[in-house]
């Protein structure tokens, strides 16, 4: 299968600029900033474009918020990789940062930036400084500074790290992060397209989704569309972790089939055991039975599958798993990363890890999986982000599927995998090891 | 605490070089804990006089922030990723290696300042975990002998 994204992945000279140029680098760049705005505008919105982040909105549409009056627009870079299993912006930014930037440089120019924050997650130093290399390299070229390819008013580019704190993956808390406070997700409206950092029109781009627009550019919307399904374009790296014999980075045209992806293109199941679940899209996505793999890697037939596609992010499960224990371990996720906001997030996070502490530690008691699943919708029902609206998804999505397991715990004080040491007829030496 | 640590002189460059600039509160936190390994008291109350923001809102964003420090961390943080690839992996078998091996739990130091063992969450790199981060360097595919081993030899580089 031909590789877009990763394609200089083995490529350690494709690093540095000039060995970026050698591998046809920059000349998307080139030819867009000749190019009338609408006309690139025009491309990516034939290339069915999705954002990679997670939300999955079409990238045409969100340029097409920025209103038309003259204010001054800013580009953000969203390389605040967090989301427990996503590992794909980190490789992109440290193996390939040139075709970063050139996306970055084709989205400033079409959407009118004069300003371009990258902000990168603070314990990714080495990305950091690899797109700092290269911002520094470019400018050298003349590729960022006055007279970039010929255009007026280039955009001024800046890394900004954060300092550890996931929420700020989410856009509006990276904007007030950006503007030096806390990561408080902000309520929409205004969107950001209208008032975003600074007060001025912005747009936020995943690493992922940026780094795609060279490879439409140079290829035509068109012929990235036909990459992928008939609503959605191009390819997407698929991180592949957990129980799987090899785990990595998989480049694949959208609709590739979900359950090839970890049977063939993953090696399968490590050590012949047989998958018992898998989250599909980071973390904070339902979790699907191997019975629901059989469907395309898709936003549409990942949702149509009862899931969602998220950050591509997929994590295997093998069958000596525990999957409260899963849900027990997100849980502690989500509690500490909670912003502290809003009342249902910052209370609901902490009770459901209370809960689920319990159950795991034995202490189950009946009427605790009612108590479960209300306090998980009303943490999707009430929360102000999506950190609080998903974070119930993986103990609700295990409960639904794996309620077996849970009654096992709280009424026969039984960990059907032999996972939960608490509850090992062995104490302190759990067969599989504690997830 | 020896004095020159806190030479607050030696924030002027920093104040210099963010002065006016929109939103720089977390670079200049950044810097000046690079300069001093933490953030003590007297570097925040200076840095609130020369930045013109309150205390109160540079503390508040101070503690938000996990990689802000306080207090004097460790010499050598070993952060641990505790997330849900890596625990599928058997991130647990190196947290107990290294708990023992160091004689602390983890969220603790050492008696001797060298070493403290954090609990960390995702550390992007999920596909060859478990992994843990030592000063921006990220050790992959860690076994229990791989994490007694870096420890080993930090303690001789002492």
């Amino acid at each position: 299968m031909k590789r877009y994204l990763t394609r200089n992945f083995d490529h350690p000279d494709a690093k540095t600029i000039a060995g970026y140029e050698k591998t046809g680098g920059y000349l998307a760049a080139r030819k867009a900033l000749q190019m009338r705005r609408e006309e690139i505008l025009g491309v990516v919105k034939e290339s069915n474009l999705h954002g990679r982040g997670g939300a999955g909105f079409p990238v045409a549409l969100k340029w097409s918020f920025l209103p038309a009056n003259g204010r001054p627009r800013v580009l953000v870079v969203n390389g605040d990789e967090g989301e427990p299993g996503t590992f794909k912006d980190r490789q992109l930014m440290e193996q390939d940062p040139h075709q970063l930037l050139e996306g970055i440089l084709i989205a400033a120019y079409a959407i009118q930036a004069h300003k371009v924050y990258i902000y990168i997650r603070g314990e990714l130093g080495a990305a950091a400084r690899m797109m700092e290399n290269a911002i520094e390299e470019a400018r050298r070229k003349g590729y960022i500074g006055p007279s970039c390819f010929g255009v007026d008013h280039p955009p001024e580019v800046i890394v900004r790290r954060g300092a550890g704190a996931y929420i700020c993956g989410e856009e509006t808390a990276l904007l007030e992060s950006l503007e030096g406070r806390q990561g408080f997700p902000r309520i929409r409206p205004p969107f950001p397209a209208l008032v975003g950092a600074f007060g001025q029109p912005t747009i936020i781009h995943n690493v992922e989704t940026l780094c795609a627009l060279g490879h439409i550019l140079r290829m035509g919307g068109q012929a990235y569309a036909a990459l992928g399904t008939e609503r959605e374009g191009g390819t997407r790296i698929f991180g592949v972790s957990g129980h799987v014999e090899k785990p990595g980075l998989y480049e694949l045209p959208i609709g590739f089939n979900f359950g090839k992806l970890i049977h063939e293109v993953a090696g399968g199941v490590r050590r012949g055991k047989k998958l018992k679940a898998v989250f599909p899209g980071g973390s904070s996505t339902p979790v699907l039975l191997p019975s629901e793999l059989d469907c395309p890697l898709s936003i549409e037939g990942v949702k149509k599958a009862g899931s969602a596609i998220g950050s591509g992010a997929v994590i295997a499960m093998d069958q000596t798993t525990c999957m409260v224990q899963v849900a027990w371990r997100l849980a502690g996720f989500y509690q500490h990363e909670s912003c502290g906001q809003c009342v249902p997030c910052r209370i609901g996070t902490k009770r459901l890890l209370e809960i689920l502490t319990r159950i795991t530690r034995g202490h189950g008691q009946e009427g605790d999986l009612g108590l479960l699943r209300e306090m998980g919708q009303v943490l999707q029902d009430s929360s102000r982000c999506g950190l609080g609206q998903t974070c119930p998804n993986a103990a609700l999505s295990t409960l639904s599927k794996f309620r077996g397991e849970y009654e096992a715990h709280i009424r026969e004080k039984r960990c059907p995998a032999s996972a939960c040491e608490a509850l090992s007829p062995r104490r302190g030496k759990s067969r599989s090891g504690r997830v | 605490m020896a004095e020159d640590q806190f030479d607050l002189a030696r924030l002027e460059p920093i104040l210099k070089k963010y002065r006016g600039q929109e939103g720089a509160l977390i670079p200049v936190l950044q810097e000046a804990q690079n300069l001093y390994g933490y953030l003590p008291e007297e570097v925040l109350v200076h840095l609130s006089r020369g930045l013109k923001i309150p205390l109160s809102r540079i503390y508040g964003v101070a503690t938000f922030y996990t990689l802000f420090h306080l207090s004097p961390p460790g010499k050598y943080q070993l952060e641990l990723c505790r997330s849900i690839s890596c625990a599928l992996c058997g991130s647990e078998r190196i947290f107990r290696a290294l708990e023992k091996e160091l004689q602390i739990k983890r969220g603790e130091t050492t008696a001797d300042g060298l070493f403290t063992i954090q609990e960390v969450e995702c550390l992007a790199t999920c596909g060859m975990g478990p992994v843990m981060r030592l000063q921006d360097v990220i050790y992959e595919n860690l076994t229990p002998a791989k994490a007694r081993k870096i420890v080993e030899m930090l303690r001789k580089k002492g």
